[in-house]
């Protein structure tokens, strides 16, 4: 049988920690702050409900003077208020052994106190991720715990810490397959053990992030080598090198303690040529989501954003914001100044949008002049939550004062005063449950905004029978 | 009682006597009610809370508009966790009303209401104009942070 529940993948949150103090002192001795403690289970009951706890409480360990209080229905009822949630017994060795199979069915799992601070980390760190799960957890009734996956394979050695690259860029897009080079030294990695090229492709399309440690490890499973790693510079090493060099500059360089010279520089060619993959792709995947001129997202990126957006509120309950804008008069901008002056005003724009704008929100460009922000930062600077609308509306009239004292040299001396913009906000899920009707919101307001004199951001939840599409 | 699209979740712990049927023809004859009949103090806590829950659900997402739900307990002597219960009502669901049935009358518990709570509801329409006169926010060290960040934005 197995003791693990599948999960809805969520961020890190709190753990909730329920028992008497004696108890909960004597089985889960910490002084964490992301552990809230408390003493019965009509506080527990009532921390999942009424979110006095800031983070969302993903796993809660129950440490109570007798187990057997813990029924079915107590346990039910922390899923049906929380249904991602993990629950966890938590008891003493001697307890946990006279505990019945259905008592243990109740729970995701059971650990036997005291908890290290590992098993507790585990606990608090872990719970996004099902793997995670049986890493703590004891099973003393019940048969053993699933065996651990085999796909993908591992290497034997793991890479140096320092292999990792910081310089490497965050995205990943797919390569046709048949680009992938395969140098010499690739023939008999494929040849000896599971890890292979397949391996380093996944991490490329999966958008792992890791291909340099992954090809590191299947460096070090192929040649035996003794600390093969990725060094910035040669420093105090006095063993073998070979540099790495992708487009003709330098990233770092291959070193091994017992390597052969002519060996390390085949395989520092082969590892950047999977690096130089890696890149154009990233590249690639970037220019696809990235509207030349301005640098914002375009209009397929915006789709993917708004729809992971609207995921994670669902996900956890939280509303967002959309802004649909367009430049005042751009039109009359480009036409008498030209299309670099026009260009010019659209580039300022995106520039100030994203000086104001908090670090999760996202700035797209959907038209010619239009653009659209999804305020979408969960935890910003200001508030969060449903009351967030309140910086969302700062940020609006932040934006609006800002691009009126904005200056365009290309627009020199006889440019028609200062540059405004008009827009419409609208509210998930108070406007609309998809992207287009969201959209249309946005839109009807912006025109509000229009015919009311321009110059105006317009927001607020539906007008009653009047504005649905 | 006031108006509302949802009908009142009333929570009920009780044992299943002829106390809890005279309770709840009592409740029913002042306020219409869907019951969720428990004899367990921490499930019927945890059905005030799902009630709760779900009533901020529905205002959150602009569905329909409910009143509180409301807990009934029958003989609280009975309840050894009635104190706990009582405490925690109190402490997260201050504005949900507490009957009491006991010696065949019902009584209301006072209700403790921090106006301070936030309100869920949404936003009331605002029209803004750029050229009114705007009190800039304050600028916080987060933001003030954000904004030195060197770190490329991304799409």
């Amino acid at each position: 049988m197995s003791l693990q529940r599948p999960r809805v993948g969520r961020t890190r949150g709190s753990v909730l920690l329920v028992g008497p103090p004696q108890q909960r002192d004597r089985l889960v001795p910490t002084s964490r702050p992301d552990v809230i403690a408390v003493d019965t289970l009509f506080d527990a009951l009532g921390q999942l409900t009424s979110g006095r706890v800031h983070t969302p409480v993903h796993t809660i360990l129950l440490a109570p003077n007798h187990p057997e209080e813990l029924t079915q229905q107590r346990i039910a009822a922390f899923r049906r208020l929380d249904p991602v949630v993990r629950v966890l017994l938590v008891a003493e060795p001697t307890v946990a052994d006279e505990l019945g199979q259905q008592m243990l069915d109740r729970f995701d799992g059971l650990i036997t106190g005291p908890l290290t601070e590992q098993q507790l980390s585990e606990a608090a760190d872990g719970a996004d991720e099902r793997s995670n799960v049986p890493e703590i957890l004891v099973t003393p009734n019940l048969e053993p715990p699933d065996p651990p996956p085999v796909n993908p394979p591992v290497a034997p050695t793991a890479p140096p810490s320092e292999a990792k690259a910081p310089w490497i860029a965050e995205e990943a897009v797919s390569p046709p397959p048949e680009v992938i080079p395969t140098p010499e030294p690739d023939q008999h990695a494929t040849a000896q053990e599971q890890l292979g090229d397949i391996d380093l492709v996944d991490q490329i399309l999966n958008d792992q992030g890791d291909l340099l440690s992954f090809a590191l490890r299947l460096i070090t499973q192929q040649t035996q080598w003794q600390n093969c790693c990725v060094r910035a510079v040669r420093g105090d090493f006095e063993g073998p090198i070979a540099p790495i060099e992708i487009d003709g500059k330098r990233f770092g360089l291959l070193s091994a303690d017992d390597a052969d010279t002519a060996e390390l520089q085949s395989w520092a060619g082969w590892l950047a040529r999977w690096l130089q993959l890696d890149l154009s792709h990233r590249q690639l995947s970037s220019m696809a989501m990235e509207d030349d001129l301005t640098g914002a997202g375009n209009r397929r990126f915006f789709y993917r954003a708004m729809q992971e957006t609207m995921n994670s509120s669902n996900e956890l309950r939280r509303p967002f914001a959309l802004m649909l804008f367009d430049i005042d008069n751009f039109k009359i901008y480009n036409d008498a100044f030209g299309h670099e002056a026009g260009d010019e005003i659209l580039c300022e724009t995106v520039r100030l949008l994203r000086a104001i704008v908090r670090r999760g929100d996202h700035v797209c460009r959907i038209g010619g002049d239009e653009f659209v922000v999804i305020f979408a930062d969960p935890e910003g600077p200001r508030k969060s939550g449903p009351a967030n609308l309140e910086s969302v509306e700062q940020i609006a009239r932040r934006f609006q004062d800002q691009i009126c004292q904005m200056h365009f040299p290309k627009l020199g001396q006889d440019a028609p005063g200062n540059l405004s913009v008009s827009g419409g906000i609208a509210l998930y899920p108070w406007d609309g449950n998809d992207i287009e009707t969201l959209l249309h919101h946005a839109d009807q307001r912006a025109l509000v905004s229009k015919r009311s004199g321009k110059n105006m951001i317009t927001l607020g939840p539906p007008q009653p029978n009047n504005e649905t599409s | 009682m006031s108006q509302h699209d949802e009908s009142v979740r009333c929570v009920v712990l009780g044992q299943p006597d002829r106390d809890r049927a005279d309770a709840i023809d009592e409740v029913q004859q002042r306020t219409t009610c869907e019951l969720t009949l428990t004899e367990d103090p921490v499930v019927a806590f945890a059905n005030v809370c799902m009630a709760l829950q779900a009533q901020a659900a529905r205002a959150t997402w602009g569905l329909a508009k409910a009143d509180p739900p409301l807990l009934l307990v029958v003989q609280p002597d009975h309840w050894s966790d009635y104190d706990k219960l009582l405490n925690a009502m109190g402490m997260y669901a201050p504005h949900v009303p507490v009957h009491l049935w006991q010696e065949g009358r019902l009584d209301l518990l006072p209700v403790k209401v921090d106006e301070s709570e936030p309100h869920t509801s949404p936003p009331s329409m605002t029209i803004s104009r750029a050229d009114t006169p705007i009190e800039p926010p304050e600028i916080t060290a987060e933001e003030i942070e954000m904004l030195l960040t060197t770190e490329t934005p991304e799409p």
